[in-house]
């Protein structure tokens, strides 16, 4: 991280001398954008559970989708430095075994469960670099952007649907009536990093058109977990679920609309 | 007889206006602007495609009329093209006369001169004709413009244009000389169309076999006198050796019967037998061969003989240059303009010369016709360090004749700079003796020597150094050569205290650089960079405050080829942002458009057209510095705008996102295609931005800049990129 820092500075020290004009003047620009992506790696995990009017229907995972904002100033023409918030929201697939406790026979039984893909919504907060050909001139036109962030990941609290099965398939609502997930929890950290090719078309003086596909890498923090915890979706299953769901999340589009100022 | 004193008055009345040759200037368009330059080509095209049943198919209609309508407009807008001048108005009264009994016709067309030495005349689907100058220049008679523009007019009024495309497309795997059969036919066809119209004007039967001659030997100069070895020696001290010339006659190749099986015309003798046949069958001819009169005729040729000398100039062809004003001195021996192109002549064999392109400036050796081949020969013959001494003599009794023209003293100043950044002139080598005197001296000292050998060598041995100091002294020859008689041609110009205070100055500039380049070389690498970053980043601070902006050109391409009606839109577009970014960085542009030319007239057209021409002369000079051929009319556009500063610029789009073979090898490896494909699409816009400023004063390009960027050509993303650009034009160093 100390290198990256330095790097940084000995990138930005190289440029702020250098002819910066932006778009006829302008250097900051205020991006807004949707982004969206196909979790193509993800569908190898099979269909998740929809509810629509309460009845769970086995459905693909076709569409991630998030917010993009931004802020970033071209110090060259050539280089500009940046910071973005962003608010990502997923589906992961949830168990589809859940452990009952027979208190009859003492014994804990795995029961086939049907339960709602679980919301997750991920923010992310990166600083970015971003740079351009010798011949480029942010912030319009095609540019590379480089971050690092940190990311906090939470399962959105609402009454998700559910159906557990016997064991002879029959389709039997159970006595079953706990809560799966604990959302007192607190949010999975992780850090992402961010590649963007990025296009920014000008409209008038002050409006871009902006496009791009990033590529993201994210990564999990968290190490400790309980083995006590054995709910059917404990927060280390949650937090598994979400790292490997964000992980193979790796390319995005984005398109929106950015504002010189 | 009480009216015999208003002949001075109309005399004086007729002759106003008229080009004075002694200082001409070239050809200039006058009165107002015809609709074809100022209304936008693609209003055109949508105007004649909504005249509808050409007789093709929609689609060939669309490509017929953008191709045509683009590639005229392209022409009309080069620069090259005058109206209203006064060849043009000269052909306007022929046509006048063709015409006169079809007045709708001749309200249909119109007559431009293009500056062109090519001989052609050429009419349009739209109904233009142009002439030019190359084929003016070249005609002996009135009637035979009169039988050349008949022709086109029945090329015009036949509708050969479109017939031929219609032909073409439709028989697209006839072989050429199929093709070319189809061509010759129309050819004859407005050959005696044409007669028809010749002849009903009442111009004269025997202009029209003259006619052909003149465009049998168009390739030739305009006209075939001998040129000798003396009309470079200006006084008879001046030494040239007789192999500089050619000692025999170059013959003229021409021939009426050449093969003309891949050709869109005849040949000469076809047409010539074509034409006799049908001369032969119809009497009740007229006798007119310069209707407008022997004057006028020589007059309105004499301008396209001038103006010969200077497309020559601008296309830097000085071979053919000198020729033509060694023809024209004939008439015009006064004549400063043909003075000042000659200056500019040997400053361009100079800069040739010394840069080993010679030959670019003159004829092949298999080129060699006629009596202008002996020009060619002499510069061919000469070797560098002869062709400088001798350039130098003839520039430097240019100026000393005409000292006191501006022109010529800064083509003199010019010449002095190029022959010392040329690296080839040593000063210590030339003699301060013409060659006579030192061949005299020569001779009478071997004299004295043979008769005094005895006692000298009695007497005083001669020292080392006595024999080295007679070595180098020039003046003293050891031995007399008459290859070495560049040494004596220059002994007024060595001592001339106006070449040395020159040659110091520029000497000492040359230095000053050179110490530079030195110090630039003795730098480390990293120092290297460090000094190219900042060159680079202050290439484009001149801290200019007003520019003279030439309409941008656009070149889109869509996979097809070039896109002419997205391009004329964005060149709109362009010129747009032009004026609002120089707005908002403080500078003043004063645009010079084509699409501004309806309400700024025909002032703003020749001006764009001089520069047009600087652009293109400098363009010919391929990395050379010419003189502008047109000064002194840069001279009043920078009087006129307040600023010598021009700039031109070009912008070139296109999208190319090709998958090739690796986009195969993407798909086999997965993972690779994920960000192939995306880079592949992202990053298919290119487009370029090319800038430059040129300096009117002295014709030179002071610097430039090109942008790539891969981004879609609109609007304002451009604008955003001449913003840049102006905001670091208008900052300093």
């Amino acid at each position: 991280m100390r290198i990256l820092v330095f790097i940084s500075i000995l990138f930005i020290g190289s440029t702020v001398h250098a002819q910066n004009d932006g778009l006829y003047g302008k250097k900051v620009s205020l991006d807004l954008s949707f982004t969206g992506n196909m979790p193509i790696i993800n569908m190898i995990n099979g269909p998740m559970f929809k509810s629509k009017s309460g009845v769970l229907t086995k459905k693909m995972d076709l569409f991630d989708y998030g917010v993009r904002t931004g802020i970033s100033y071209a110090l060259s023409n050539n280089f500009g430095i940046g910071f973005e918030f962003d608010m990502e929201f997923m589906n992961i697939v949830a168990p589809s075994y859940v452990s009952t406790y027979d208190p009859t026979t003492q014994w804990f039984y795995e029961t086939q469960i049907r339960h709602e893909a679980l919301s997750t919504r991920t923010f992310v907060f990166m600083p970015r670099l971003e740079f351009t050909t010798s011949s480029g001139l942010l912030p319009i036109g095609l540019s590379h952007q480089v971050g690092i962030g940190f990311t906090r990941t939470k399962i959105i609290e609402k009454e998700y649907d559910y159906l557990i099965l016997d064991n002879a398939q029959s389709l039997d609502i159970t006595t079953f009536q706990e809560d799966f997930y604990d959302y007192t929890n607190k949010a999975f950290k992780g850090i992402a990093l961010m590649y963007t090719l990025n296009v920014r078309t000008p409209i008038n003086k002050f409006m871009m058109i902006t496009y791009g596909i990033r590529y993201n890498f994210n990564f999990g923090m968290e190490t400790a977990h309980s083995f006590n915890d054995v709910s059917y979706v404990s927060r280390f299953d949650a937090y598994n679920l979400t790292k490997r769901r964000r992980l193979f999340s790796v390319i995005s589009l984005n398109l929106g609309m950015s504002f010189a100022l | 007889m009480k009216f015999l004193f208003l002949i001075p008055l109309l005399i004086c009345a007729t002759s106003f206006g008229q080009a004075d040759f002694n200082n001409y200037t070239t050809l200039l368009s006058e009165g107002s602007i015809p609709d074809d330059f100022t209304v936008l080509t693609y209003d055109k095209l949508k105007n004649d495609l909504a005249e509808g049943e050409k007789g093709l198919s929609r689609i060939q209609e669309k490509v017929f009329f953008e191709g045509i309508n683009y590639a005229i407009d392209d022409l009309l807008h080069s620069g090259y093209v005058t109206y209203g001048d006064e060849i043009s108005t000269y052909l306007e009264k022929i046509a006048d006369k063709l015409l006169k009994k079809d007045k709708k016709s001749r309200s249909e067309l119109r007559f431009y001169t293009l500056k062109s030495n090519s001989v052609n005349a050429f009419s349009t689907e739209q109904g233009i004709v142009f002439v030019t100058t190359g084929l003016m220049s070249q005609v002996t008679s009135e009637a035979q413009i009169a039988y050349i523009l008949a022709h086109e007019i029945a090329h015009y009024l036949e509708h050969h244009v479109i017939e031929s495309f219609g032909y073409k497309t439709k028989n697209r795997r006839k072989s050429i000389e199929q093709m070319s059969v189809y061509s010759k036919d129309k050819e004859l066809e407005a050959d005696m169309k044409g007669l028809e119209m010749y002849k009903t004007a009442g111009y004269s039967k025997d202009e029209i076999i003259p006619t052909f001659d003149v465009l049998m030997y168009s390739y030739l100069p305009f006209d075939e006198i001998d040129i000798s070895l003396s009309y470079f020696q200006h006084s008879d001290s001046l030494f040239l050796p007789s192999s500089l010339f050619p000692d025999k006659k170059y013959e003229i190749k021409a021939v009426e019967d050449e093969d003309d099986s891949q050709s869109t015309h005849p040949n000469i003798k076809n047409r010539k037998e074509a034409v006799a046949g049908a001369l032969d069958n119809s009497n009740n001819w007229g006798t007119d061969v310069n209707f407008q009169g022997d004057e006028k005729f020589k007059y309105i040729r004499n301008i396209a003989r001038f103006e010969a000398v200077r497309n020559d100039i601008i296309e830097a062809y000085y071979g053919d240059a000198v020729y033509s004003i060694f023809l024209l001195e004939k008439d015009f021996p006064e004549s400063m303009y043909l003075k000042r192109m000659k200056a500019q002549s040997w400053l361009g064999f100079l800069m040739y010369r010394l840069a080993n392109k010679i030959s670019s400036t003159i004829d092949k050796k298999s080129q060699y016709e006629g009596a202008s081949a002996s020009v060619h020969f002499m510069i061919r013959a000469m070797k560098k360090d002869e062709l400088e001494s001798f350039a130098t003599r003839q520039m430097y009794d240019i100026y000393t004749n005409n000292s006191s023209d501006t022109e010529i003293k800064l083509i003199w100043e010019k010449f002095v700079k190029t022959l010392v950044n040329g690296e080839n002139f040593v000063l210590s080598e030339y003699s301060k003796t013409n060659y006579a005197s030192a061949k005299q001296l020569f001779e009478s000292k071997n004299t004295i020597e043979e008769i005094d050998t005895i006692v000298v060598e009695e007497k005083v041995q001669k020292s080392k150094y006595d024999r080295i100091k007679t070595k180098t002294d020039v003046d003293v020859p050891l031995n007399f050569d008459s290859t070495e008689f560049r040494i004596y041609l220059l002994p007024d110009v060595i001592v001339s205290d106006d070449f040395n205070s020159l040659f110091e100055k520029y000497k000492d500039e040359f230095d000053a650089k050179k110490a530079e380049e030195d110090a630039y070389d003795a730098m480390s690498y990293s120092e290297q960079r460090k000094y190219d970053k900042e060159e680079k980043g202050n290439r484009l601070r001149l801290g200019i405050d007003e520019l003279i902006v030439v309409e941008p050109t656009v070149y889109s391409y869509r996979k097809s080829g070039l896109d002419r009606v997205k391009s004329e839109k964005l060149e709109e577009s362009f010129s747009e942002v032009i004026e609002e970014s120089s707005e908002s960085t403080g500078i003043k542009v004063y645009p010079i458009n084509s699409s501004q030319l309806a309400t700024e007239g025909t002032q703003s057209y020749n001006e764009r057209s001089t520069l047009l021409n600087m652009l293109a002369q400098i363009g010919n000079n391929d990395r050379m510095e010419p003189f502008p051929v047109d000064y002194e009319l840069l001279n009043q556009l920078e009087a006129n705008y307040g600023t010598s500063k021009v700039m031109f610029s070009v912008v070139e789009h296109r999208y190319d996102a090709a998958m090739e073979i690796d986009a195969l090898y993407a798909i086999i490896f997965y993972p690779a295609a994920t960000i192939y494909f995306p880079l592949k699409i992202l990053m298919g816009n290119s487009t370029e931005i090319n800038m430059i400023i040129l300096d009117t004063k002295e014709a030179k390009i002071i610097t430039g800049s090109s942008h790539f960027i891969k981004d879609n050509a609109r609007k304002h993303t451009i604008g955003a990129h001449v913003y840049s650009i102006f905001k670091q034009l208008n900052s300093t160093k």
